[in-house]
This record gives structure tokens, C-alpha cells and sequence, in this order.
């Protein structure tokens, strides 16, 4: 997919044609997917992916100069969706992997460091942010852009354009929403 | 739930937030009475809420494909230091204002490893930069009081918290004259300096991480902020994810260097600093920015790019005139004017903001002392951009000298009459006496003739040292040709002064031609001459490389030390650790070999076996040893150095001893012992030389090499890229030393992953290294097997298979030369 038809796909959304913000979310996929495998393949066990940083350079690849206010708020919307999609993927894939055999060893020091941070897993938000979604697609999108992309609630603010306020009580009401959900 | 509904229970929600945490249950009753369902709603809300607040510490986080990366919530306390507010966010650290409590009360930031990057080479990465940023010890650069980890393990470092205005905030507000900018913007010098001598490169210098803090009466103090936050995320983020380009597309590319735009991620070093700091100035002198932040962001990144790379800014002057004048500058005689600026003012910023790297000031000190100069009155030894026949033209219509500049010179002069000369024998010493009076008086007319029939009347431009120079280095010829020897000694003296300024294709026309005078007129064999020949074959060794002819030089020396009898005399045998170390550069190793024995029998004849001095050949030897992979003699040869530096005052010569016992022990893979020595020599060289000095950069090559072998990467990539900085710093730009320091970085780079960028770089070093040494030199052979290794990693078999039958075929060039083992010189 070049510049030009994700440019093109980008009008459509401004314009609401039926199906182009579904058609976007696939093309941003794709190029996602594809980045996230090439820089996995390159990178060594143990580093870490930066959704923020492949979103970005997903951004400079599709939509490169032609970068338009309104368009950036589509592209970041659609890419937030994406970028969650392959993170869903690859855990996925992680847990067929654990439960399959040829199990890569886990060393007590990853244990450890894991079940200490009772970190949130990406299956769980993913869940959760699908039934948010059907409450408020807005606190969907916030909770994607920050779980997903990694934005700050500033970038949020700048690429929805509100203020900065509205978005830090949007958020301290999904993470509510969110941890009462998830701790059910 | 529609969007107006979501908004009002948004507002509900956070009217129950503003209660007292105890109350809050009971308001929701009341508040809502008889709508059960919003109740219930608000209620799970709050208990998700205050769940969210608990786990503070480990609460948020980005799932990432590989793990997890974390936003940090506000933890309540870090270690020791409760939490007031989040004031900073870099790539893989937080920073946080926070209050200490014990043993004083006062206000301190508190840096943190984000939740989720603490991986095991983050951790050591942050550690080294925290040492380092420990090391910083400047008024200008906030300071580190303590270090720690959090109960979860996660290292934190706390420095002192910064009050102040952004740098152009500060100006604006107190409207700051012209002087009282630049003496600001030197203070910011100085302390990017001190950083760039330990090894932080700042690499997001901009206005909001320059704070003003002006203390009670006292004189403003600008603060750097944000120091190494770049620079610690740098082998991790760099090419491969974009963070900190991508955080300043966000923000601000203002202020990034052409080379930082690019995104490659490649070898950013001090001179970007450099350049950002150059940036500052233009917007201090003028109010505006070189590239209008508009036009820059208007466009893509692609654009932002290409304005960055491709757009030549306006001279300051000029945009002072077009804008008319600044805002915030004062009102009185002080105003910032075009006029002001325009020459030499004009000429540093845009040397500091050269899109060319290579011509921009080669360190931060360098652009300090230009601005110092200029504040003197003194000319800068910046001149008007570009071509160096401009400069000629300029020299010729403006014949007007300051008397700055005469003294400058005069001093060098004046200095070299007088000369007193070490190597005098006993019959020369009274024939030169009766000479030197007469010479001195020449040496003087010379000056008058040079520096003062110029016109000050005429032209209104001051000009550059390097101009007085190329003046001096013309009128030398014409005007002294009567008295040669006089001429000899000022060519060494202006010979020597461009070498200082590293202007080496300037300096050795004048050590040569005095060389030829020497010859001609004092002869082959004399001392003087000597003394050229040894001078010259420095200038030749260290800057042009040139082996063999520095060789050729020091054997003629020694054919005059032996004809005045310096022969079996210590001084020879110091001569002899020339050229042994000169020849083992060149790969040179029995000559080598046989020039360190000579010197070690000397000195052990004319001093001691024991003296501590007899090391120095002992070490060469070694060095020999290990480039002929004869380990055990190498071993034998080091530690045998290093025990004859046992004793009070050797210091120095004993850390040099301990590095090369370093170095072979980390052929012979005893890595802890190695870590030992270098950690001790590391003290020595401390006390002994400080930490910019080609010592202290062979020490960190050395550790790198070690880190490299125990696969310790990071580490690696750190220590290399602070021996880089140190080399570029004191080197010349095409030295061997300085692409020994840049293959060890790829080395580690290649080991952390990052193997396109390798590949680039390694193949820029290898064209360079070309041009310097010859194929079968072991720095080739390295850069050789490194591409090698490059190729494997990024799976080319082709590319792999020319580049082994490549390295087999040096290793073996190397192993037949070697194998031959004779001095170069015998037949």
C-alpha cells in the first residue's frame, strides 16, 4: 500500500464513506504487522517493542509529508486498532507457544520480575477495551492510545485536539472503569 | 451511552473525586438518592479507581510484543523521597520532583527507570549513565546527590532540582544586552563541555532544557537539564525505534542537527551538541530561529528533513535587519543591532550551525573560547563560511591588524629567539650565545616589519589568528630569507602553533622548510636539525599517519646523535622507544622488537635493571609479544613492567604498565584479573593525567575490548562512545586511533542487534582506514573480520563468502610478513 492510497483512504474517512475507516485499520495492519515481524526478527531476545515508535514510523511511511491535522487524528485512531490487533497476535501466539511444546525456557529471573509487577496483559485490556467500545468509543480510543500506542495524554490531547484537561479526567474515568471491570 | 451522557457521568464521577476519600461513599448516596443504577455505577467506578491508585507502582502499562512497557503512574515515594509531581519524561526514564526529608529538608528530582524497560541491559545502562552523570561536578550542569533502588528493584538517581526560566524566557524577561547573552551562552559552553570530556553527549540541547536560575543579587547561572537522557536511551532506541526523533518531530526539530534529522541514528557525537548550542546563540542574538518554525512544520516529516539538511538560514545580522529589532532586548545603548553582529558574530553562529560537521567548531570548549575572543576583542578564529580563498582575498583588501593579535604573536616570536636549546653541546653552546643577541633583534624587526606595516586605517574588519598566521607565513619567506636562522626557528614556532590548532597541512610546510634550513645550514648531523627531524616525524606519526617517513626521519636524527656522541647515552635510548613505538604503529614488529631491546639495554645499563623507566621498552616488547600472538612472552614481558612501577612516583608509567597487562590478559581470557588492572590504572591515570587524555581514551578501548569479549554489550557501546568522544576531541579528524574507537562502537552495536547501522558505518570506517594504514594492518584486519561478522548477521551468504575469502586473504598477507621476521631495513 503507498502513500498515495493511504492518503486517499484517509479523505474517505474524512469524508465517512461506508467502509474506508475499516479498509484503513487493515492497510495500517498490514504494515504494522509487517514492521513488528522484521524488527522482531532483528532484535534479540529480551528487548522490548516500542508501539509508540512503530506507530510513528508506520505514520512516516503511509502518510509521510502529506501529514494534515484531521488526517493524523484518523490515521492515529486507525493505527491505535491496529497496533492492538498485533500485539493481541503475538500474545496469542505467545500463549499457544507456553502451552505447546519446544517451550522456550523462562529463566527465575523473568519469572520473578513478571509475577512481581502483576502487570495487565494485553489479552485482558483487549477484552476489556472490545466492551468499553460498546459504552463509549472515545474512552475505547483513549484507553488504546495510551495501552497500545504508549501515547502520552498530551500527544492524546494534541491529536484529538482537546485540551489536555478533558483528557486527563477522560482517563482517570476509563482506568476506573477499567480496573473495576478487571478486577471482577 | 451516547457522548453527552458519557460527559455528564464523567462529571459526576470526578464531583465524587473532589470529596474527602472517607466521605466519598456516603456523597454518592446522597448526591444521587433514587437513581439506584448511577449509584451502583459511581460505586464500582470508585472502588476501580482507588484499585488503580493502589497498585501505583505496577499499574499501567503498554503491552508490548515482547514484554511490557510501562506509563508510570505517580508512585507516593521513591525510596527515601516522597513524590510531588512528574516533571520530566524521557525514553526510558521518568523524573519526578520530590522532597527529601532526612538528613535535610530541601527539594530534589528523582530519576527513574520507566516500569517495564528495567530489562537487564537497561538497568546497566542507566547505571553507567548515572556514573557518569555522577562524575559531573559543574555550576552549570544540575548535580547528583544520591543513588538507590525502589523495594521493586528498579534504580533510581537523584539529582538536584533545577529553579529557573528556559534559557530565552530568562532574556526576553530581563532583556539582557548583547555581552550579558554571550557570557550566558558561554557559561552553557562550559558546561557541555565538561560533559563531552566525560563521554554524555546532551543530544536534545534546546532553550526549555537550559534553566536560568538567578540566586539573590547574585549573577545568573544557566543549568543544563535533561543530561545523558538521550544519550542513555541511545542503544536502544537510535535507527531502530524512533523515540527520541519521533519525540522531538512532536516536539521540537528546531534545534536538530542535520546529521540527528536524519534518522540513520548514526554516530551522533559532540558536535551536535555543537550545533544545537549554535542554534541557541542565533536565537539569542536575534530573536528568531535559523529555519521559521511554521515553514518547518508545515510540511512532513520528509520536509522537515529536507530544510534541516538542504536550507542555508541567513546570517544572524541579516535576520536581525529584516526583522528590525528584538523584542525583549533592551531598550538603551545595549539594543541588539544588525550592525553588532554582522563579521565575526555572524561568522560563529554560522560556523557552530555548519551543516557539514566537519566544519563546525570540533568541541563545545572550542566555540566557548571563540565567543571569549570576541568578547576581548580579540579576532575569532572563526571566518566568514566557506572557501579558504575567500579568507586569502579578505586578508589582501583588509591589511589591518589588532594589537591583540600582534602580541599573540609576538609572544610565540619572542619566545623562540630566546630559545634555549636542550641538545646544545659544549663547543656549540658559545658560538650560539654570541648569535642568539644578534638573532633576537632580527626576530624583533621581523615583528614590526609583519605584524605592524598593515594600515589601520584601512578596511573595517579584524582579522581571524589563523589570517595573522597565514600574514606571518608569507612575510617570513620575504623578509627573514637574509637571516636563516632566525627563519628556522620561527617557522618551527608558527610550524608548531598550527599543529596546536590541529591546522597540520598548514604546519608542515613550515617544519619542513625549517628542516631544510637546519640541513643547509647547520647541517645533517647537527642537534638543531635533530630536533626538527624528531618534530617533524611527530607531526607526520600522529597526524598524517605517515609511518614510514616518521621513520625515515628518526633514523636520520639518530645518525646525528651518534655523530655528536650521543650514541649508548639514555638520551638515544629514548629516541629508541620512538621508533619502536612508531614502528609497532606501522606493523613494523621486528623492527619494533629490536629498537625496545636496544632501549631497554640502554636504559638498563645506564640506570638500573629496577628503575622504573626501563618499563617503558618492556611494555613495547609486550605489545610486540601480543601482535605476534605470543602470549606467554607477552604475559611475562607485562607483568615484569608492572612490578618495576612498585614504587613512589610511578604512577603514571605504572597504569600504562597495567594496560598493557590488560590487554594480555584479555588475549589469554583471564578477564577478571584484566577488570582488576584497569580498574586500578583507571584510579592512577585519574590522579595522574584526568579524564581527557589519549590515556584515558586507551584505557577505555581497552575496556571496551573487555566488555566486548564477556558479551557485554552495552557496556561496550558506552565505554567506546566515550573514548570516541575523548579521541575526537584531541585528535586529528582522519587519525587511526579515532577509527580504532568507531570500530569498537560498530563492534558493540553489532552486538546489541543493530546491524544495518553496523553495516553503514563499518563500511565508512573501512574506507577510511584505507586511505591510512596498509591492508595487512591488524585495525584492517578488525574492521575486516567485523564486516565479516556483519555479513553473518545479516544472513547475506554471498556477502559472507567474499568478505571470508577477503579476511583469510590479509591474515595470511599478515602471517607471510610476520613469518619473515626480519627488520625492514636488513636485507
Amino acid at each position: 500500500m503507498s502513500a498515495d492510497d493511504v492518503t486517499l483512504l484517509l479523505k474517505a474517512v474524512s469524508r465517512g464513506t461506508a467502509g474506508a475507516r475499516a479498509r484503513l485499520i487493515e492497510a495500517v495492519y498490514a504494515e504494522l504487522h509487517r514492521m513488528a515481524e522484521a524488527k522482531m526478527r532483528a532484535l534479540r531476545p529480551g528487548h522490548t517493542l516500542q508501539p509508540t515508535a512503530l506507530v510513528n514510523e508506520a505514520f512516516l511511511r503511509l502518510v509521510g509529508n502529506q501529514d494534515q491535522l484531521e488526517d493524523r487524528a484518523h490515521f492515529f485512531g486507525a493505527a491505535a486498532k491496529a497496533m492492538e490487533r498485533v500485539l493481541v497476535d503475538h500474545a496469542r501466539q505467545k500463549q499457544a507457544l507456553k502451552r505447546g511444546r519446544g517451550v522456550p525456557r523462562v529463566s527465575l529471573h523473568d519469572v520473578h520480575a513478571q509475577s512481581s509487577d502483576a502487570h495487565l496483559d494485553v489479552l485482558a485490556i483487549h477484552e476489556a477495551v472490545t466492551a468499553l467500545e460498546q459504552e463509549s468509543p472515545e474512552l475505547a480510543a483513549l484507553v488504546r492510545y495510551r495501552y497500545f500506542v504508549g501515547l502520552t495524554l498530551e500527544q492524546v490531547a494534541e491529536i484529538d485536539g482537546v485540551s489536555l484537561a478533558t483528557v486527563k479526567r477522560q482517563w482517570t474515568f476509563a482506568k476506573a472503569w477499567l480496573y473495576d471491570r478487571l478486577g471482577a | 451511552m451516547n457522548s453527552g451522557e458519557q460527559r455528564r457521568e464523567i462529571d459526576l464521577f470526578h464531583e465524587v473525586l473532589e470529596q474527602r476519600p472517607d466521605r466519598r461513599d456516603a456523597y454518592i448516596e446522597e448526591r444521587h438518592a433514587g437513581d439506584p443504577e448511577l449509584i451502583e455505577r459511581l460505586r464500582r467506578l470508585l472502588s476501580g479507581h482507588h484499585r488503580a491508585e493502589e497498585s501505583k507502582d505496577n499499574t499501567a502499562v503498554i503491552a508490548s510484543a515482547h514484554g511490557v512497557a510501562v506509563i508510570d503512574p505517580t508512585p507516593g515515594w521513591i525510596g527515601p523521597y516522597r513524590v510531588l509531581e512528574l516533571i520530566g519524561e524521557g525514553g526510558m526514564g521518568v523524573v519526578y520532583a520530590a522532597e527529601q526529608v532526612e538528613p535535610i529538608r530541601r527539594r530534589v528530582a528523582v530519576k527513574v527507570i520507566k516500569l517495564g524497560m528495567d530489562t537487564k541491559e537497561v538497568i546497566a545502562r542507566f547505571e553507567a549513565e548515572r556514573q557518569a552523570l555522577a562524575m559531573l561536578d559543574h555550576p552549570g550542569v544540575a548535580r547528583v546527590f544520591d543513588a538507590g533502588s525502589t523495594h521493586a528493584g528498579r534504580p533510581y538517581f537523584v539529582m538536584e532540582l533545577v529553579k529557573g526560566l528556559p534559557l530565552t524566557e530568562y532574556c526576553a524577561k530581563h532583556r539582557l544586552s548583547l555581552r550579558d547573552r554571550l557570557q550566558l551562552f558561554m557559561q552553557m559552553c562550559d558546561a557541555v563541555q565538561h560533559a563531552h570530556q566525560r563521554g554524555i553527549i546532551h543530544r536534545d540541547l534546546k532553550p526549555s532544557n537550559v534553566l536560568v536560575a538567578a540566586p539573590e543579587g547574585g549573577r545568573p547561572i544557566p543549568k543544563v537539564i535533561d543530561f545523558g537522557v538521550a544519550k542513555a536511551t541511545a542503544s536502544r532506541l537510535s535507527e531502530r525505534t524512533l523515540f527520541t526523533e519521533q519525540g522531538r518531530l512532536i516536539g521540537t526539530p528546531e534545534y536538530m542537527s542535520p546529521e540527528q534529522a536524519e534518522m540513520s541514528g548514526l554516530d551522533v557525537d559532540t558536535r551536535t551538541d555543537v550545533y544545537s548550542l549554535g542554534v541557541m546563540l542565533y536565537e539569542l542574538l536575534t530573536g528568531v530561529l535559523p529555519f521559521d518554525p511554521q515553514r518547518l512544520r508545515s510540511g512532513g516529516y520528509v520536509e522537515i528533513q529536507r530544510i534541516i539538511r538542504e536550507d542555508d538560514p541567513p546570517r544572524p545580522s541579516m535576520r536581525l535587519s529584516e526583522i528590525g529589532r528584538i523584542e525583549s532586548s533592551p531598550r538603551d545603548d545595549a539594543r541588539l543591532q544588525a550592525r553588532h553582529l554582522r563579521g565575526e558574530l555572524d561568522w560563529i553562529v554560522m560556523r557552530a550551525i555548519d551543516k557539514d560537521r566537519t566544519r563546525r567548531y570540533e568541541s563545545a570548549s572550542a566555540l566557548y573560547k571563540d565567543v571569549e575572543r570576541y568578547l576581548a576583542d580579540e579576532p575569532v578564529f572563526a571566518g566568514p563560511p566557506s572557501v579558504v580563498y575567500k579568507l586569502r582575498k579578505f586578508v589582501k583588501r583588509h591589511r589591518f591588524i589588532t594589537f591583540a593579535m600582534a602580541s599573540t604573536l609576538l609572544a610565540g616570536v619572542v619566545g623562540v629567539a630566546g630559545l634555549t636549546i636542550g641538545l646544545i653541546n659544549a663547543r656549540e653552546a658559545q658560538a650560539l650565545a654570541d648569535r642568539r643577541a644578534d638573532n633576537a633583534l632580527v626576530a624583533a624587526d621581523f615583528l614590526q616589519k609583519v605584524l605592524f606595516h598593515v594600515d589601520p586605517e584601512n578596511g573595517g574588519g579584524r582579522l581571524s589568528l589563523r589570517e595573522v598566521f597565514d600574514i606571518a607565513s608569507r612575510a617570513v619567506g620575504e623578509d627573514l630569507s637574509e637571516h636563516p636562522e632566525v627563519e628556522a626557528s620561527v617557522r618551527e614556532s608558527i610550524g608548531v602553533a598550527y599543529r596546536r590548532l590541529s591546522m597540520f597541512s598548514d604546519a608542515a610546510p613550515h617544519l619542513r622548510r625549517s628542516l631544510e634550513i637546519r640541513r643547509e645550514l647547520l647541517g645533517d648531523l647537527n642537534l638543531q636539525t635533530a630536533r626538527s627531524l624528531i618534530a617533524m616525524a611527530y607531526l607526520l606519526f600522529e597526524h598524517e599517519g605517515d609511518i614510514d617517513k616518521a621513520l625515515e626521519l628518526l633514523q636520520q636524527a639518530r645518525a646525528s646523535y651518534e655523530a655528536n656522541g650521543l650514541t649508548g647515552t639514555s638520551t638515544e635510548a629514548w629516541l629508541l622507544l620512538d621508533v619502536g613505538i612508531i614502528s609497532l604503529a606501522g606493523d613494523k614488529l621486528a623492527d619494533a622488537e629490536e629498537a625496545f631491546m636496544r632501549s631497554a639495554g640502554l636504559l638498563t645499563a645506564r640506570r638500573d635493571a629496577e628503575h622504573p623507566d626501563v618499563s617503558r621498552p618492556l611494555r613495547g616488547l609486550a605489545m610486540v609479544a601480543l601482535r605476534q600472538e605470543k602470549y606467554d612472552r607477552a604475559e611475562g614481558f607485562a607483568r615484569e613492567a608492572v612490578r618495576l612501577c612498585a614504587g613512589e612516583g610511578t604512577e603514571y608509567i605504572g597504569a600504562r604498565a597495567k594496560l598493557v597487562l590488560a590487554y594480555v590478559l584479555i588475549e589469554n581470557r583471564e578477564f577478571d584479573e584484566a577488570a582488576r588492572l584497569l580498574a586500578e590504572a583507571r584510579t592512577q591515570f585519574a590522579r595522574t593525567v584526568g579524564p581527557l587524555h589519549v590515556r584515558m581514551a586507551e584505557l577505555d578501548a581497552c575496556l571496551s575490548t573487555l566488555h566486548l569479549r564477556r558479551a557485554e554489550y552495552a557496556d561496550a557501546e558506552f565505554v567506546a562512545g566515550r573514548c570516541e568522544t575523548v579521541r575526537r576531541d584531541i585528535l586529528s579528524t582522519g587519525h587511526w586511533a579515532l577509527l580504532e574507537a568507531r570500530l569498537l562502537r560498530q563492534r558493540a552495536r553489532l552486538g546489541l542487534g543493530q546491524v544495518e547501522a553496523s553495516e553503514r558505518e563499518l563500511l565508512r570506517i573501512g574506507d577510511e582506514a584505507e586511505k591510512l594504514l596498509r591492508n595487512d594492518h591488524p585495525l584492517m584486519i578488525a574492521i575486516a573480520s567485523a564486516r565479516l561478522d556483519c555479513a553473518h548477521e545479516l544472513g547475506d551468504r554471498s556477502l559472507s563468502a567474499t568478505r571470508t575469502e577477503r579476511l583469510a586473504r590479509m591474515r595470511e598477507r599478515r602471517a607471510e610478513r610476520l613469518r619473515e621476521n626480519r627488520p625492514s631495513g636488513s636485507p
